[in-house]
């Protein structure tokens, strides 16, 4: 399986795991109830929801998109989701509503991004708006609560100590792996990313692979929003505000290039692990939550500017082999 | 002995805008020969190979694959009659694998659609091993590799595609010559196995090595056949380089006696170019002529401060230039007008106006820097109607005009602030006849008033209409300084192919 002519994560994502490590010492140290089970449990359990629409992040990211809309995607079929359990639906058909309305949502941004030639980043601008208001509608300005715990199951049954929804997330990047390295579809993601005039020459459908790579993570978004469900109990009128800050976070820190083309589902996880040991741990040491996003975006300029540091070393090197 | 065709162009006719790039092309190409297809800048060579390729479509004229017509809409319906081509700039995905590379887009596949890594690294390090690269640098990220190396893998997926023809646009022009070596090797064994190939080059000598037969391109229209045992590198040359030019445009200036405005010596910068010396008095128009990669437009942007001064000097009006920075050449009256509109030159999503007053707005201002717009409008409208500019408007987009108007543009904004040193790179390339004329005019006039010109161009007729004297270039080094009277078109050519006079 590890052979070494199969693509594999680069040097970069080594160095994401690397400062998780260093930051679970750190909290170690310094927080008191960091290192217990019960935390370490709740962590997990926190990470299941931005860990699923990482992955469908990771792939728009690569393929030199972006995608703003994530928390409104979100929000919009979290009410569905709510509205459906009221009705007393079957969980099961509830799911997959939840996987189909989210994806038609990222199917319309994709669509907009490739058929309109638009910018992925002033599409889903504008959908995340759209979407909140959408919400705010929805919910006609309160609450969505008194669910029936229909889906509590997934964080309250635990297999080996661990929550439902960690195995969920364990086969949901083996899938993404497989299809990231075995399936050409992963491939030409990473092709249309890197140059999407050589991919065209390569017979590549490029609109295809904008609108694919937004379908699946609206998709992905569908799913987070049952197991967001089932933390929460309800659904907030600001529900997914602060999603896309944190999941685009996720990925930059995980490595992969904000230009497209280069990335992995490894280092993303890394990146996933990475901002809720921090938002755990700031938590627990008191800090006001209000730190949390500047503290985030701090570090997503740093993560760039590492990444820029080192493409100029790789371009340096370069040059001297002309 | 005769083979069979293979390829067979009929009354092939392509233009683009008002520009004819081919015109009226035949040509045929056998079963397992080498066709080479010779020419100068511009003679239509990488036109007539997209065409073959699919990526562009012909105006006019057809095509025959063995004898049956076909028309291609995509490089992919050629790939699928078995013709691949490798582009002079290698085509590649910088951050994936040579693995990935080498078969990105045509996967080979499982029977349940997966990916077979194993098998496709056996192919590929079996095609590597043709060009004797070892199947180790599969694994590394292109972007790792040198450009020679880059090319020598394109080719060896283009033979290992089993292809039936192989177009080579100028390969060698980024290989070693070891790796050049090994390419004429690599040519001769898949002739043998029926595979016909494409060879467009300008080094005469491996022309004439792997050649089974020549064709001449010259201004978009087959002149000649040659036959490669019987034909010299005089012959070959004089075939390419055989077409009228009028010289009368040309008005000599009395600028001989001064001194000279920029002296230049021993500039170097690495394995750009190496050790180029001139100097260009004012009112003097010094033409600078070589191929692609001979680092003509490198010694250009070093002048005019883009790329460092690494070895040798630049002295400007008795001044050693240290530190030359852009904008220090532009506060000195050193200006240059790339040679790509469309990137380096236009802000594109701007009117004319906008376009054209960028450069000069601090002369426009009121005190404390506050724009007088009046006074831009004005200013602006003189320079469109003293230099014919063609626009609807001055605040039509850039865009809208045709190419000769944005250059125009782009060359008359500098001389608002009345230059010392006219830096042109490639003024008139796909700019119709009238504008180019007008352009040409525009250019002497300025040498008349004392501007010093570089005049950095791929057309030989346009450097020798306009220059006063011609620096050659080949491949980064300076290869000769011809002036008027002993410039000749076959001269130049010989001296940028880097064959001795």
């Amino acid at each position: 399986m590890f052979k070494s002519y199969v693509p594999k994560p680069g040097r970069r994502e080594y160095f994401t795991i690397l400062l998780v490590g260093v930051e679970i010492i750190f909290f170690s140290l310094f927080a008191d109830n960091f290192l217990t089970a019960s935390n370490l449990t709740q962590i997990i359990q926190n990470s299941a929801e931005l860990a699923i629409i990482c992955i469908g992040m990771t792939l728009v990211i690569i393929a030199g998109g972006i995608d703003l809309s994530v928390g409104s995607i979100l929000g919009v079929v979290a009410v569905i989701v709510g509205n459906a359990i009221l009705l007393g639906l079957n969980p099961i058909l509830i799911v997959f509503i939840a996987i189909l309305s989210g994806l038609v949502l990222g199917f319309v941004n994709g669509a907009i991004v490739a058929w309109l030639r638009i910018p992925a980043i002033i599409v889903t601008l504008a959908t995340m708006n759209i979407g909140k208001a959408l919400v705010f509608m929805l919910l006609g300005g309160a609450w969505l609560t008194g669910l029936p715990p229909v889906f509590n199951g997934l964080t309250t049954y635990k297999i080996l100590g661990l929550p439902v929804v960690f195995y969920i997330v364990l086969f949901m990047y083996a899938v993404f792996y497989y299809i990231f390295t075995y399936r050409p579809f992963g491939r030409h993601v990473y092709a249309v990313g890197t140059n999407p005039e050589s991919a065209k020459l390569a017979g590549i459908n490029h609109k295809m692979i904008q609108i694919a790579t937004h379908s699946i993570l609206g998709g992905l978004v569908g799913i987070a929003a049952v197991m967001y469900i089932a933390r929460m109990g309800s659904v907030e009128m600001t529900v997914g505000h602060d999603l896309p800050l944190q999941v685009i976070a996720a990925v930059i820190i995980g490595g992969t290039a904000i230009t497209g083309g280069r990335g992995s589902l490894v280092g993303t996880l890394a990146g996933v692990f990475f901002i809720t040991i921090m938002k755990n741990g700031i938590v627990i040491m008191g800090i006001p939550s209000l730190w949390e996003n500047s503290i985030i975006g701090t570090l997503i300029l740093l993560s760039l500017t590492f990444d820029i540091v080192m493409q100029k070393r790789v371009e340096k090197k370069k040059l001297m082999t002309v | 002995m005769e083979t069979e065709e293979l390829l067979g162009l009929s009354n092939i006719t392509k233009t683009f805008g008002g520009v004819t790039a081919l015109e009226d092309v035949s040509l045929s190409v056998k079963k397992g020969e080498v066709l080479s297809v010779v020419g100068e800048n511009g003679a239509g060579k990488s036109t007539l190979m997209k065409i073959i390729a699919g990526v562009i479509q012909p105006n006019k004229g057809e095509l025959l694959i063995n004898g049956e017509r076909v028309a291609f809409h995509s490089a992919k319906d050629a790939a699928g009659k078995g013709i691949s081509i490798v582009y002079q700039e290698p085509n590649l995905f910088s951050e994936q694998t040579v693995l990935e590379n080498m078969y990105m887009g045509e996967e080979i596949k499982s029977k349940l659609g997966n990916i077979a890594w194993e098998r496709m690294y056996k192919e590929a390090s079996a095609a590597l091993k043709m060009v004797d690269l070892s199947p180790d640098i599969l694994n590394r990220h292109m972007e790792e590799l040198s450009i020679g190396t880059q090319q020598l893998i394109l080719i060896a997926k283009g033979i290992y595609k089993k292809s039936q023809l192989l177009i080579l646009d100028e390969p060698t022009s980024i290989l070693s010559q070891a790796e050049s070596e090994k390419l004429f090797e690599l040519i001769d064994q898949v002739k043998a196995k029926g595979v016909s190939i494409l060879y467009i080059s300008h080094r005469i000598p491996e022309i004439l090595r792997i050649s089974d037969d020549i064709v001449v391109l010259r201004d978009g229209k087959v002149t000649e056949y040659l036959d490669p045992k019987t034909a010299s590198e005089g012959k070959i040359i004089s075939a390419m380089s055989g077409r009228e030019i009028n010289l009368n445009i040309y008005r000599p200036r009395n600028y001989a006696d001064k001194e000279p405005l920029i002296k230049v010596s021993h500039l170097g910068n690495k394995k750009l170019f190496q050790n180029i010396s001139f100097h260009v008095k004012p009112g003097e128009i010094l033409g600078v002529y070589g191929l692609i990669g001979s680092g003509r437009s490198e010694v250009a942007r070093t002048i005019f401060g883009e790329l460092p001064i690494e070895e040798g000097q630049i002295e400007f009006e008795r001044n050693h230039l240290q530190h030359h920075q852009m904008n220090d050449a532009v506060k000195k009256g050193i200006y240059y007008v790339p040679e790509d509109r469309g990137t380096q030159g236009n802000f594109s999503s701007h009117s004319v106006k906008w376009n054209l007053s960028a450069v000069f707005l601090p002369l426009l201002s009121h005190r404390f820097g506050i724009l007088n717009k009046s006074k831009e409008r004005q200013v602006v409208q003189e320079n469109i109607k003293k230099y014919s500019i063609k626009t609807h408007s001055q605040e039509s987009l850039i865009t809208s005009l045709s190419g000769g108007s944005q250059q125009k543009v782009l060359l008359t904004r500098w001389l608002v602030h009345q230059p010392k040193l006219l830096i042109l790179d490639e003024p008139t390339r796909g700019i119709d006849m009238r504008t180019k004329t007008e352009i040409h005019e525009l250019v002497l006039s300025l040498a008349e008033k004392g501007v010093s010109v570089i005049l950095i161009s791929s057309e030989l007729p346009e450097v020798m209409r306009l220059s006063d004297n011609i620096l050659v270039m080949h491949k980064g080094e300076k290869t000769g300084l011809l002036s008027r009277d002993e410039m000749t078109e076959e001269k130049i050519l010989r001296l940028a192919l880097g064959l001795a006079s």
